[in-house]
Formats: structure tokens, sequence, C-alpha cells
């Protein structure tokens, strides 16, 4: 065989590695796709991997649910020590409002040697962890830092009663409805309701009645306060209201977090 | 007697062009039998899928490989978003399960809609059961609490999610007398082979109330615009949104679907004429519902928290 035959040959053998090979990745594209897409029984569903990257937002992250949290800076002023971070959503948002906080990382510990500090941020708003380290210890001396059953933020939606003998409830954990009193403006009835929270999380709760006679509530200014006004004649013994908005739910586990970088 | 000397050159050029003849055979061959081995990794990877060596997360660009992965524990839904069940809290009346989603790697999450789900069942040794409803809330964009009633749950749960198949929409409108407030009852709204019942509807002048329930069928969203007919500026009423059982009037959230709902209706528009007395009532309803369900999901449960 010539020399140019042999050419043609490797020449014609790489045309028809490439052709099949591109009609081939198409076609795996395709049915990889359709698994994605259309055909998910749930025996089928595997753990979820990170992408090639290794991560979602920013290369130090620590993901807890979908939220991505991202320390910022560490300092240190004396014994005190502050780390800020950042709280990045995973969720869909497309057409709607981007809002939060929608993770409390409420409980931090660090540990130098065998010393192990707790800290933790005043609320949800801020996004600086505290610390009291110990006389003369650094910050580049901490071995690990941890997130410890942080609270994430779900939809909340409960109906409850109130009434003269029965004036508080507690909804949900550490949140409790009292009321306050009740009054009459002309011909409406006046129902003032307070809504009590445990410190530091405060959620976002509104209140108003449930079934009809009830005009929409107006919410205190600033306060966690609530007038209802009743239009259906007399008020009923129990007052029958409905809660909804947000609720903090502790999501168990520790979530070791990256500070490396600011050592 | 021909020419020696043209022939020569004659013959001379004829045997050039036989030397110059290609044996297109061999080409041939090698062409098939490339597009043979090819087509057998190919075939290779497809049943053997995705995470073999050499399959085509190899052959995709870089910003493809990118795109391949949901945060740990979270089953995909869609090709974009994944759910997992956080925590699954067992109350003395009722089973509340809290769900988040995440969008896939190298996806911008504001550019990706959060997949309706039309229907949630809960599934434990011996017993199933479907949710009693599900809601949203401005504030946690992507999370949805289901409700469930009370079962036991025992370590082993497996949640899915069904998405709507085949959707249903109807249109009802219903005149009422112009004397207040105005009040419906037991009305129905025929779906195909299903039924929405409007178990009650009450209407004030700027205040209003409904109540209903979806009979047969998967799932259903109902919402309602109520006019007060007569005055130079009605008096338009709505629910926004009636069926979620969780938007304030007037939230942007969009609803979800469900088996029965319970809302406040409210003015909208800057038009009120509270003090004018209408001549009429004109209740529109709009209804989907799901009748047909479509693909059902597994979603991961990270933790059962007892009471």
């Amino acid at each position: 065989m010539k020399a140019q035959t042999v050419s043609l040959t490797i020449v014609a053998f790489l045309i028809g590695v490439l052709a099949a090979g591109g009609i081939g990745v198409r076609v795996i594209r395709e049915v990889r796709t359709d698994d994605v897409t259309r055909s998910l029984p749930g025996s089928s569903i595997t753990a979820p991997t990170y992408p090639s990257s290794g991560y979602f937002v920013d290369p130090d992250e620590t993901l807890i649910a979908s939220t991505a949290v991202i320390p910022l800076s560490v300092r240190q002023d004396g014994s005190s020590l502050s780390i800020r971070y950042d709280l990045v959503s995973r969720s869909p948002i497309a057409g709607m409002p981007d809002t939060g906080p929608f993770l409390l990382p409420s409980k931090w510990v660090l540990r130098i040697g065998s010393t192990m500090i707790e800290g933790g941020p005043a609320d949800p708003d801020t996004r600086v962890a505290l610390f009291d380290l110990p006389q003369g210890a650094r910050a580049a001396e901490i071995d690990v830092v941890e997130i410890i059953n942080p609270l994430a933020a779900y939809p909340l939606n409960v109906f409850f009663g109130l009434s003269e003998t029965n004036p508080r409830v507690e909804i949900i954990d550490g949140v409790s409805i009292e009321l306050l009193r009740v009054s009459e403006e002309g011909a409406n009835t006046i129902v003032h309701i307070r809504i009590d929270v445990g410190d530091p999380a405060i959620p976002m709760i509104w209140i108003e009645g449930a079934g009809p006679g009830w005009r929409p509530a107006v919410r205190e200014a600033g306060r966690l306060r609530v007038d209802l006004t009743w239009v259906g004649g007399d008020l009923p013994e129990t007052i029958r209201l409905r809660a909804h908005g947000t609720q903090w739910i502790e999501i168990e586990g520790r979530y070791r977090v990256s500070i490396g970088k600011f050592g | 007697m021909s020419d020696p000397s043209l022939q020569e050159p004659s013959r001379s050029r004829s045997q050039d062009d036989a030397s110059d003849v290609i044996p297109w055979g061999a080409p041939v061959a090698a062409t098939i039998l490339g597009a043979l081995l090819m087509a057998s990794f190919v075939i290779f990877s497809v049943v053997t899928g995705p995470g073999e060596a050499g399959t085509v997360p190899t052959a995709l660009p870089a910003t493809a490989q990118q795109a391949t992965g949901f945060p740990d524990g979270y089953a995909a839904v869609t090709g974009t978003v994944a759910f997992r069940a956080d925590v699954i809290k067992a109350g003395s009346d009722r089973v509340i399960i809290f769900v988040s989603s995440a969008v896939i790697g190298g996806r911008d999450p504001a550019s990706v809609t959060l997949p309706e789900v039309a229907a949630w069942s809960l599934r434990v040794p011996g017993d199933e059961a479907g949710m009693v409803h599900q809601y949203a809330a401005v504030g946690v964009p992507g999370s949805v609490t289901i409700e469930f009633d009370q079962m036991l749950l025992p370590d082993s749960v497996v949640l899915n999610a069904i998405l709507p198949g085949t959707v249903e929409h109807v249109t009802d409108r219903v005149l009422l007398p112009g004397s207040l407030p105005g009040t419906l009852s037991s009305y129905t709204i025929t779906v195909g082979d299903h039924t929405i019942v409007i178990d009650e509807l009450v209407i004030g002048d700027t205040w209003g109330s409904i109540r209903w329930h979806l009979e047969g069928g998967i799932a259903a969203k109902v919402e309602v615009v109520v006019t007060l007919d007569g005055t130079t500026d009605p008096t338009v009423l709505t629910s926004s949104h009636a069926a979620p059982l969780d938007a304030p009037i007037g939230s942007p959230l969009p609803p979800l679907w469900n088996t029965r709902g319970q809302a406040l209706l409210a003015p909208t528009g800057q038009a009120l004429s509270e003090s004018s007395a209408p001549t009429g009532i004109t209740v529109e309803f709009f209804v989907s519902v799901v009748t047909e369900p479509g693909v059902s999901v597994e979603v991961p449960v990270v933790s059962v928290v007892a009471p």
C-alpha cells in the first residue's frame, strides 16, 4: 500500500469516528435529558453531586440546605473575634420577590486546641458571628469553626382560637398570640392582638380573621400588634384567627466553615 | 500506420493514469470501521449511564460540565430544580413537612421558576396519605410547607411530589341580588368529571370570604372576583390567591394546587363605594383542576422529628 493510500485510510478512519461521535454525543444528551426531566421514578434518584468546580457560589462556601454561607472576613480586636459572612440562596426565585433572611446560623462554635468557644449572631439581620476568645488566643490558632443546628425559614399557616377565658395561645414553638382587648368603633368591633415572639429569631407573621365577618387586618407599624375589624354582628365567644408568614425550623447538624484564607 | 511518436506519449499517459488510481476500498472500509467503533462506544455510554469512564461529560464543553450538580441530598424534579424535605415534624394532630428547593449548579436562581407540585403523598409501611394542603410564603421563595393528617411516622417514610399532568380550566359566573351581605353556599362548578364545591361565599361592602373544596381530581386552584354592580365606581373584591390558603391578600405569590381552600376577600384598585348600595353582585370564579397526575418524584427526607 502506498503512502498516499495509507494517509487516506487514516483520514477516512478519523472521519468515520468523528461523524459517528458527533451524532453519538447528541444521542447521549437527548437520552440523559429525558432521564432528568421526564423519567424520574423515585428509586432511581441518586444523591446529587457538586458541580465540577466543587462549589455553587464560592470556593469557601458552606452549604446548609440550599443556602450558601460565605465567610467574608475574620477580625480580631483584643479578645473579641468576629466572622462576617454572607448568605446566598440557591432556591429558584424567578417571578418572586427576593427576600430574606432565610437562614439563621444562630449558634457557632470554634475550637482552639481543646478549648471550645461558642458564639453567634445577635439576630437574623446581623451576619456577623461574635466570639470571646480566651486571654492571649489568636485567630490564627483556630482549628475548627462550625455552625450548629442552624435555623431555616419555611412558610407558616396556622388556624387558632382566642377568647376571654383563653386569651393566649402558643401557635408554634416560641411564638404566642395574645388577645389584648376588644373595643367598639361605631358598628364595628376592633380586636387588638399582640404577637409575642422569642429572641432573637423574629419571624415574619401576619394575623387575620378566619371566615366571614372580618375586614383585612391592619398591623401597627413597627410593633408586633395587629388590629382586626369584625363586622359580622356579635363577636363570637371564641375568635377564630389565622397566622401566616414564616417560621424558623431547626436543621440538625454540624456544618464546618472554612476561614483558612483569612489566616 | 500509427505514429510511434504519438503512441508513446499516449501510452505513457495511460500508464500514469493507471498508477494514479486510488484504491478506495481501504479508506471506505476505514471510514465504516471508525464509525462502527464510535457507534459501539456511544451505545456503551448510553447503556451504562453517566459516571462511567470516558462517557459524555468528558466530551461536553466546560460550561456544561459545571451545570451538573445539585446540593447534597436534593432530588431533581425538573432538569433545573431539585427538592429536599429538610424536616418532618409529627405533631399531635398532624404531620408537617418543610421542603426546600435548589437550582442546578451554573444557573442563576433568579432565572429559574419553582416547579408546581399538584399534590404530595407520604408513604409509610402499611399506610399512605395524601396532603391536606400545601402553602408558601412571601419571605421564603422556593420553600413549601405541606400538611398531612396525623399518622404514625416510623423511621422509614417516603415523600412523593406529584407534578401536574392534565389541567382543565373553567370560568363560571353567578349573579346575586344586591342586598348585603350576599351569600352563596354549596354551589358546584363542574370541570370535566370533577366538581368544585363552593362551600360558602359571603360578600360584604368591602370585605368577603370564600371556602371551597374539590371532589375528585388531583388538585385545584380557585380564584374569585366579586363586583358590586350599579354604582359609579363598582367595588371589586378578590381573594387574589384563594387557593393556597397561605398568601396575604395582594401578595405576589402564585397560587399553589390544593384540594380545598379558604381566604378572605379584599377590595382591589382605587375605586371603592363603601356607602353605595349595589343593584346586584356579579361573582366570577376562575377554576383550574389537575385531572390527571404527571410525573411522581421521590423527594429525599433529611430528618424526622417526633413530637
